[in-house]
């Protein structure tokens, strides 16, 4: 019998079992998908723990099903906004919603928002002014030190403690400065020291041997199991790490009188250009930005400022105000290109 | 001059290549297509390639970092595998037949989690010797690197050793062994013979670490793939981090011809023999010892993470928590690691009898050097328009993302064990018998069954913790167990991470466990048909 047979009879089986299995997955993944206009897509880089029981209570609240995908740290947050680039000809997404805005700045330049105007800003928005995107709430850059490690007196309290030549560099952790909110906020000293001041922050930490790491959840993780005497992060990383009673302290960067203040990042949401689902969008939109939500995603330990008030949870130990580093937003996105450029040249080595 | 060939003939030559020639569409669709769409990309865009063109010495160091890193680990897979496939392959005890499969267990876990584990153990030995007034010289970091990325990818090189090792010739060691020690006979025959295919699996090892990223990072360790991901993440558009991506491609496309160079060069073993054909020959002296320590070392490559994951889990009702909360993910991430397993095993079976010819073998294994998000991006592209409108947005496209990364994989594994078949047996089997079920299942299932169980079992483990395509290409509404893990990750759930991770290591197992549930006593052993061979 030849080789011919032989094929023939795995090959028609492989082919008859492949068929039937996916033929068995199409009719399951059938049954998956909502009535148009009756659900809404969702992409959002803000972590699941905090944002599905928010899109729940919309669920709940209107009966649209929301259809979610969740990003995940190691894409960088990017990893939804590069899939919105590449879905731009055949949006399947109604809404982002960002956990920070850089990103969200991008996709606008990109022609992949679309402007809308929610009910919380129809009366103060400029009347000619597309809106292509809408911040709320926010996060902000912290520093989380080990309280096993470090005793009060000998806690940092200011960026520049990074740089410092009092602690030995390599108890010292930050998240590279060229992903995510890490890169938001170099960005935003690049925007406000100037890029020669900024670049040489950055020098001097990768000189003295300071461990930049993988992400902002793995500063957080190394200060809180001891590896590291402390870290740079953001609020929500750190937060989490004291609701679970873990031996660290949060601390608000520059906070003195005269200091800078630290960085405050908002979320921001935006409907997608050509989205499927418009109209549940824009619901989904104007409840994202309800107070009710604010306050619930204080509540749960996302958002920890607003404005200049600290609304996180009472076992995150922060103080009731907040001082916040002034920045333009449009003008930190503007210098993003720039400082990963010159970052890029200057870390990873 | 060639002979006339009737129509008949050429009819019934066609319906023969039917399932090979839809078998190769298919591999196309899935696997072809999205590489053919980076590189249209690319054409698109022709400052992309020069941008990659004129790499600098930064770049240049990083990808040094990165080979030597990649090599590093990849030596150190195999220097482990290939003792302790032999100790492992010499248990002869049915209880432990199957312990064989047991490295297969932690493939799902993210290597990330790998880290996370080893520095908690670390930290506790230090503690450990801190209090009884001992301390050690810390290790470097990249050499804590290194030992995280070989735990990570050791189970790769072990199954490619075990085949390797198990598909000797036996009569050629028997022969060898009238003239020689049994220490040369291993060291002169049967090494010579199997290390085609343990390169192989250290081939692969060394193209997954010099891709990596998370555990360098962690360590300190500065590799290519960081360059790669900063591209992405600054919205240059995906030709333009195809072209940074081209270096580490590149170095794909050099180490691939290598593995199917090496998969042409795995010795033809005329039939199969059972493990009467020889007596078994232990090695004594130090290769026992070492032998023994290499199988310990791998022993405990799997159980420290483990241990310390179930100390991280702390609570049983913890784990329970963790599962009935995760357990939609539990569904759909068995279901696509299940289709992509099923979907690649079988292309992977229809497709191997030709593929035994070098050039197809090149362009079946090529895929496995492009970086898994591009992947994902160039199924996007490739799926998302009006007529396949039936794909996307279903959960095909996570299949086709673990089709596409892991199908290369599969077919080598198929490719490598199919070389120890004979085409002999198949042909007097179907001229003695026919064609019929009694065929397939007297001849084929014995004869193929181990390649087919390998290959299923390594591609539902992989899939199971596939990210980075599948994020590209998720269906709204649903969520793999390895984004689960990663987004508890981030919210710092160490407990509920740590309970995924060890349901991620038993599902891997699951299918093993089914199938050895419903079959019965006297044919287990047939799980395991590799141990007991003589090594």
């Amino acid at each position: 019998m030849s080789a011919f047979a032989i094929e023939r009879r795995s090959g028609i089986r492989a082919i008859l079992v492949l068929a039937a299995v996916s033929a068995g997955l199409l009719l399951s993944s059938c049954s998956e998908g909502g009535k148009p206009g009756r659900e809404v897509v969702v992409y959002t880089s803000v972590d699941q723990f905090f944002s599905e029981p928010v899109l729940k209570d919309f669920e709940a609240a209107t009966g649209i099903t929301v259809r979610a995908v969740f990003d995940v740290e190691a894409a960088k947050t990017t990893g939804l906004a590069n899939r919105l680039v590449a879905e731009k000809a055949r949006p399947r997404a109604d809404v982002f919603w960002n956990g920070e805005f850089v990103q969200t700045v991008r996709l606008m330049e990109q022609g992949v928002l679309a402007p809308f105007v929610p009910d919380r800003d129809a009366a103060t928005s400029p009347a000619g002014e597309p809106q292509y995107w809408t911040s709320f709430g926010g996060r902000a850059r912290v520093l989380i030190v080990n309280t096993n490690r470090l005793k009060p007196s000998e806690r940092p309290a200011a960026l520049l403690d990074l740089a410092s030549d009092k602690w030995p560099a390599r108890e010292i952790g930050i998240a590279y400065p060229l992903f995510g909110t890490t890169a938001t906020h170099a960005a935003a000293l690049y925007a406000s020291w100037g890029p020669e001041k900024a670049r040489g922050f950055f020098a001097t930490l990768s000189r003295r041997g300071v461990r930049f790491v993988d992400g902002n959840s793995t500063v957080r993780d190394l200060v809180a199991a001891g590896h590291l005497s402390f870290g740079l992060t953001d609020s929500d990383d750190a937060c989490a790490a004291k609701a679970k009673n873990l031996p660290v302290e949060v601390r608000f960067l520059d906070q003195g009188e005269g200091a800078a203040g630290t960085l405050v990042i908002p979320n921001t949401v935006a409907l997608i250009k050509g989205a499927p689902n418009p109209e549940a969008a824009k619901h989904l939109i104007n409840h994202l930005l309800s107070p009710q939500v604010e306050l619930k995603l204080a509540e749960s330990g996302w958002f920890h400022v607003d404005g200049t008030d600290v609304i996180a949870p009472s076992t995150c130990g922060l103080p009731p105000q907040v001082k916040a580093f002034p920045v333009s937003e449009q003008a930190l996105a503007n210098g993003m290109d720039r400082m990963q450029r010159e970052l890029k040249e200057l870390i990873v080595r | 001059m060639e002979p006339a060939i009737s129509a008949d003939a050429k009819w019934v030559r066609w319906r023969a290549n039917l399932p090979w020639s839809l078998a190769v569409l298919a591999w196309f669709a899935v696997v072809g297509a999205p590489m053919l769409v980076l590189f249209g990309l690319l054409a698109q865009q022709p400052e992309a390639l020069w941008h990659a063109a004129w790499p600098d010495a930064r770049r240049l160091q990083l990808l040094t970092n990165s080979i030597i890193m990649a090599m590093a680990v990849a030596t150190a897979c195999v220097a482990l595998s290939l003792p302790a496939a032999a100790w492992l392959l010499r248990r002869k005890e049915a209880r432990l037949a199957t312990l064989i499969w047991l490295p297969l267990v932690m493939v799902a876990v993210p290597p990330y989690v790998h880290a996370l584990a080893w520095m908690q153990f670390w930290q506790g030995m230090d503690g450990m010797l801190a209090f009884l007034g001992l301390s050690l010289r810390p290790a470097p970091l990249w050499l804590k690197a290194v030992w995280v990325e070989t735990a990570a990818y050791l189970p790769i090189t072990l199954a490619f050793s075990m085949v390797g090792l198990a598909n000797n010739n036996p009569l050629l060691s028997d022969a060898a062994r009238l003239y020689v020690d049994e220490w040369t006979v291993f060291w002169r025959i049967r090494l010579v013979l199997a290390l085609p295919t343990i390169l192989v699996g250290g081939g692969f090892v060394f193209l997954l670490s010099v891709a990596d990223f998370s555990v360098p990072s962690l360590f300190q360790v500065q590799v290519y793939a960081v360059e790669i991901l900063v591209e992405h993440s600054s919205g240059v558009g995906e030709a333009m981090t195809f072209a940074v991506a081209l270096p580490l491609v590149a170095i794909g496309l050099a180490v691939i011809p290598l593995l199917s160079r090496g998969v042409a060069h795995i010795s033809l073993v005329p039939e199969r023999f059972g493990r009467f054909a020889v007596t078994d020959h232990a090695i004594g002296g130090s290769f026992a010892r070492l032998q023994y320590i290499a199988a310990m070392s791998v022993f405990m490559l799997i159980v420290v993470p483990i241990a310390v994951l179930i100390v991280s889990v702390g609570a049983p009702a913890t784990f329970v928590d963790a599962v009935v909360q995760g357990g939609d993910a539990v569904l759909y991430s068995v279901a696509v690691a299940l289709g992509a397993a099923v979907a690649v095993t079988m292309l992977a079976m229809t497709l191997v009898r030709r593929t035994l010819d070098r050039r197809w073998m090149l362009a079946i294994l090529l895929p496995f050097a492009v970086p898994a998000s591009l992947i994902g991006i160039g199924l996007l592209v490739v799926w998302n328009h009006g007529a396949t409108e039936f794909v996307f947005g279903s959960i095909l496209m996570p299949v086709l993302a673990s089709s596409a990364r892991f199908a290369p994989i599969a077919a080598a594994t198929f490719l490598v064990y199919s070389r120890s078949i004979s085409t002999d047996l198949l042909e007097v089997a179907e001229l003695l018998q026919g064609r019929g079920r009694a065929t397939w299942w007297q001849v084929y299932r014995p004869l193929f069954g181990p390649g087919i169980v390998t290959a299923f079992l390594v591609v539902f483990a992989l899939s199971l913790g596939e990210l980075p395509a599948t994020l590209m290409v998720a269906q709204p509404g649903q969520q793999t167990l390895a984004l689960r893990v990663y987004n508890l990750l981030h919210y710092g759930a160490s407990d509920q991470v740590a309970a995924l991770c060890l349901l991620l290591t038993s599902l891997s197992m699951a299918p093993l466990g089914l199938a050895l549930l419903a079959s019965r006593p006297r044919d287990r052993k047939s799980f395991a048909p590799w141990h007991g061979r003589p090594c």
